[in-house]
């Protein structure tokens, strides 16, 4: 037994002994003053009088760091503790850590203890370092390192000359800059130079220098003789105890981890407990549980290492009741957008089929259609609700009607947006204008005529991913899912600059004459300012507007019309009834094909995509496959 | 019966399996029956006592705890028979507590002694010598000039037993 062995000395004579020899406790944070509190009634400091059994007890039921703390508290624990003598209080202290290798022989166990439970920097004592250089029996922080470590271009200076693979002094290799290097510390460095220096004599210094190898394989083997069996020296064994104490100190770093993860499973399970409790949220805390407690396990106050008291729980409650309530309408969000995002899914294959309906018919986007009440009364139900395909069914003898209804609601607001920004009289018909007979988009710059730029795609304004929305807001749900907002008339343009002069030609007024007027008119014209030796440019007046948006700029060379004198018209005759039968010809080819179920048919589209019948076969057979019959009747799909 | 007489003149009677949890008393009355003398027990006064006697009468019944052998970690050390009812004991004030635990190495009840150092020890852990001083009542007497020199404390130490 333990006790029978120890003599039942006082620790207080001792002590002095330890104050006589001069052994220092190391940095101590007493600097900071100590407040005394005269109700708190103290007896550690009768410790040192207390047989040396109890204080051996006491150190068997702390760590290292908490001896040396205690050593540092006064000259008596100071001086009773850095006794060679009380070694085994250190030793009993160590072996509650477990797996930490023994103390090495050229460290005594203080400063072993220091040098792996103390966090601070060796060299300016600046606390929180966390890197211990095993093999320098040091820590320094980052500003110290470069000078308390030194490169191997210092091993030759001022040292003895033969270092090679036999060193006197420990060194290790540095990998953390671009190429790896031998560094040692300076301070092992200086004690070799200086001693070194004042040894002159040559024999002296071959003496010292097998001396320090003798020490140092001394020191080696005894790390080695376990791991390693040789006859010869081998100086890789120099690292034997840094590498264990790596291998522990890794290993101290997971059990770390394990411990400050068994604590935050503890709290979360009495959290969950005192949730439960509390009788409003099992519900919740069900939902959770099948999600693999997302997201509670992430809310900032559960995931503390930090264990949970009564006291705690009263602090956290409230936190964490407003925590829970949000977690719960974070999830209604998102069930509501994914129902929404499902639903609306259905709802462009619900279109789709409808389309197949009308064939040839011009057809509003899907976000549109979402918009419309018919379709709405169907997806803006309660989220619990599956809304399939089927659920649109009743829809499809509507569509047509739909279709109408939004196509004169939304001509209605071009007419008006035309109206407004050319400041036409009321009674005029916008669209008979012949100013109007086909419009410019501002965005893209393309011609188109009426009722295509109903549906061209600048109208629709891009919604990005990310953007904010409010899931209960119907609209923005739409506008997520389907990543455009609903139609909305864009800076359209006619092409009145470029045909009022031609109208004016024609002998008509600008801001009346219709398309039906210019057609009966039916004069031919000729552009002046397109100089070509020889050749006269004669053109209806449909082509001269075309002629003049495409072939002039009016700002630098504007068309310069006039109506063709009786010679030239005379003479474009044949022409004009061979030009209009090719025209007619290319229509029937499919040159003018476009899609009225994607947006790949637009006319934007069409010239790159559906410029002959081959590729609009090819196009509906890659992209409407869930339309398409098998037929090859394009004119079901296609106008 | 076992009965004693402590330092302040109270005298105490304990039933046998109580009294011979203390080594002390078990040695004294020589593993025989009824001791009709009371033990005189110098170094324990009656409050401590009846702390002690609470103690055993409630370990009265445990069974033999194995020899730990040393070296064993902390961890599986304190998970030894220490239950919440020890807990609960052994919170007391500073003094009664270096009492119990002088008391417990003299009447040599080694659960008891490992009970009280095991309670000092959690007081202490995880402090800083300041903390310590603050807790214990523990006058710092280091010098300014110690201070200064404390810094490289360990740097020093390092070298003690080379």
């Amino acid at each position: 037994m333990r006790r029978s062995k120890r003599t039942r000395k006082s620790a207080a004579s001792q002590a002095q002994q330890g104050e006589a020899s001069g052994s220092n406790a190391g940095p101590s944070s007493a600097k900071t003053p100590v407040k005394r509190r005269r109700s708190l009634r103290g007896y550690l400091k009768d410790l040192p009088e207390m047989p040396l059994d109890i204080l051996f007890e006491i150190c068997c039921h702390l760590n290292p760091m908490d001896v040396l703390n205690l050593a540092r508290t006064n000259k008596a624990f100071r001086a009773l503790l850095m006794r060679k003598s009380n070694d085994s209080f250190w030793i009993a202290a160590r072996r509650n850590i477990a797996h930490l290798p023994d103390c090495p022989p050229y460290l005594s166990e203080p400063a072993y203890a220091n040098l792996v439970f103390g966090n601070y920097c060796h060299n300016c004592l600046r606390s929180n370092v966390r890197t211990i250089h095993w093999e320098f029996r040091a820590r320094y922080c980052t500003h110290c390192r470069p000078t308390a470590m030194m490169g191997e271009t210092h091993f030759f200076h001022g040292l003895p000359p033969y270092q090679g693979s036999n060193p006197v002094f420990p060194y290790m290799i540095d990998s953390s800059r671009r190429h790896s290097h031998r560094v040692a510390s300076a301070a092992d460095l200086n004690a070799i130079k200086q001693k070194w220096q004042v040894i002159k004599d040559t024999d002296e210094r071959d003496a010292w220098i097998e001396e320090q190898r003798a020490l140092t394989k001394q020191i080696l083997d005894v790390w080695s003789n376990l791991l390693l069996s040789r006859s010869t020296f081998n100086p890789l064994t120099f690292h034997q105890h840094s590498n264990k104490c790596r291998t522990w100190e890794t290993a101290k770093k997971a059990a770390r981890e394990d411990e400050l993860d068994e604590i935050k499973r503890v709290r979360f399970e009495t959290i969950v407990e005192k949730l439960r409790a509390l009788g409003d949220w099992d519900e919740e805390l069900e939902i959770m549980e099948e999600q693999d407690w997302w997201p509670l396990t992430r809310h900032p106050l559960v995931r503390q290492s930090k264990p949970l008291t009564d006291a705690g729980w009263e602090t956290i409650k409230e936190g964490m009741i407003s925590g829970m309530e949000s977690m719960r309408r974070a999830r209604l969000r998102e069930k509501r957008t994914l129902a929404m995002q499902d639903r609306f899914h259905n709802l462009h294959r619900a279109s789709a089929s409808f389309r197949t309906d009308a064939p040839g018919e011009f057809f509003p986007e899907d976000r549109d259609l979402a918009s419309c009440e018919e379709f709405r009364t169907i997806i803006d139900v309660d989220s619990d609700l599956d809304i399939d395909i089927e659920h649109f069914e009743p829809l499809r003898p509507l569509i047509r009607d739909i279709v109408n209804r939004w196509k004169d609601e939304k001509t209605a607001i071009f007419v008006d947006h035309i109206r407004n920004k050319y400041e036409l009289d009321k009674d005029v018909d916008v669209l008979s204008l012949a100013a109007c007979f086909a419009f410019t988009c501002s965005t893209c710059s393309l011609t188109l005529s009426f009722p295509h730029v109903l549906s061209h795609t600048c109208y629709y304004r891009t919604v990005r991913i990310g953007e904010r929305y409010d899931p209960d807001d119907y609209e923005s749900c739409a506008d997520l899912a389907m990543y455009a907002a609903t139609w909305e008339p864009n800076e359209f343009a006619t092409l009145a600059n470029h045909v009022n002069p031609i109208i004016s030609v024609c002998g008509l007024d600008t801001k009346k004459a219709t398309q039906d007027d210019m057609d009966e008119r039916n004069a031919l014209l000729v552009c002046d300012s397109c100089p070509m030796p020889g050749i006269k440019a004669v053109m209806t007046w449909r082509t001269a507007v075309t002629h003049a948006s495409k072939g002039h700029i009016a700002q630098i060379r504007p068309a310069k019309w006039r109506l063709a004198s009786s010679e030239e018209e005379f003479s474009v005759l044949p022409l004009r009834t061979v030009s209009e039968a090719a025209t007619r010809e290319r229509i029937e080819q499919g040159a003018c094909w476009y899609c009225t179920h994607c947006r790949y048919g637009s006319p934007y589209s069409r010239a790159e995509y559906l410029n002959d019948k081959a590729s609009v076969i090819s196009h509906i057979r890659e992209r409407l496959v869930f339309v398409f019959s098998g037929s090859d009747n394009l004119t079901d799909f296609l106008r | 019966m076992v009965t004693v007489v402590v330092s302040d003149g109270v005298t105490f009677t304990m039933e046998q399996d109580v009294a011979f949890q203390c080594g002390l008393i078990a040695d004294f009355a020589g593993g025989g029956g009824d001791q009709e003398e009371p033990i005189p027990i110098q170094a324990v006064n009656s409050t401590v006592m009846r702390k002690v006697i609470e103690y055993c009468e409630h370990h009265r019944n445990d069974p033999p705890q194995p020899e730990v052998p040393e070296g064993t970690p902390l961890e599986r050390k304190d998970r030894r028979g220490r239950d919440a009812w020890d807990k609960q004991f052994i919170q007391v004030e500073q003094e009664l507590l270096f009492e119990i635990i002088l008391a417990a190495n003299y009447l040599n009840i080694k659960p008891l002694l490992d009970l009280g150092c095991s309670q000092v020890a959690e007081m202490m852990k995880g402090k800083t010598p300041a903390e310590i001083q603050q807790m214990f009542n523990i006058v710092n007497g280091f010098t300014a000039d110690e201070e200064a020199q404390n810094g490289e404390g360990e740097e020093k130490a390092r070298n003690l037993n080379s």
